[in-house]
């Protein structure tokens, strides 16, 4: 599948979700449920693709769940994402920078 | 009857009040972020930022190569632009850098700190870099 289409999708289904919550009832923890467990088995879908919008997804369904301390396998994927984006980043960063001596 | 409508009223407020609190959390999850007052910020609040955060500096980093491979030529890749993206990007990166390390090593996470990185957020989320083009999906 397309990964705009995929990240199309998502997006819409993320922010459709977001506009809904709000009008569940407190006590509707089976809605809650079938909510977090349709975001769950959505999160696969875009793990290789889209890693934001899989993180995106990781931080809706956290905090869904309301987790009281940070659990193991979010600090390991924090690390893993922060590697990601830091190798990318420091890839480009001296030829974006108009005040590094390359550029001038 | 006057005591139905009595426990009607409460319940009704318990529920207007649990809507709150759960639109509060997906306020947190979709990237809507607001200074803390207190003195330190517990994980359940850094992780969904940094988070943001790195997804806003993977946004800056298609930004780059995007300025990079158009010659710095569109107005988006203007030198002023340039530079405040690359200022939020470094204060962002330490800021979620020490946060991060807090977190690992079980320490509170500095309120301070957190703002450092709710700052860059902000200001990520205000430049070209946040473009859907770059950014993808809203953070």
């Amino acid at each position: 599948m397309n990964p705009i289409a995929i990240v199309t999708a998502v997006s819409s289904v993320l922010g459709l979700i977001t506009k809904l919550l709000p009008l569940v009832g407190v006590k509707n923890t089976e809605v809650i449920g079938g909510i977090v467990k349709t975001v769950t088995d959505m999160a696969p879908l875009v793990t290789d693709q889209i890693g934001a919008t899989y993180t995106g997804v990781k931080n809706i369904i956290a905090s869904i769940r309301s987790h009281p301390a940070t659990t193991e396998e979010q600090l390991v994927a924090l690390r893993a994402f922060n590697k990601q984006v830091d190798d990318a980043w420091d890839a480009i960063e001296a030829q974006l920078d108009p005040d590094a001596p390359a550029s001038a | 009857m006057k005591m139905i409508r009595i426990i009607g009223a409460l319940l009704a407020v318990s529920l207007l009040a649990g809507c709150a609190n759960l639109s509060r959390n997906i306020d947190i999850a979709t990237g809507v972020y607001t200074f803390a007052t207190e003195t330190t910020v517990p994980a359940s609040v850094v992780i969904p930022v940094a988070n943001s955060f790195n997804i806003l500096k993977a946004g800056a980093t298609n930004y780059g190569r995007y300025c990079i491979q158009q010659k710095m030529k569109p107005w988006a890749c203007d030198a002023t632009f340039r530079r405040n993206v690359i200022r939020a990007v470094r204060m962002g990166t330490d800021a979620r850098n020490q946060m991060t390390g807090s977190l690992e090593r079980g320490d509170p996470a500095a309120a301070s700190v957190y703002n450092l990185l709710v700052s860059a957020v902000n200001q990520l989320k205000s430049s070209p870099a946040a473009n859907a083009e770059f950014a993808g999906a809203t953070p």
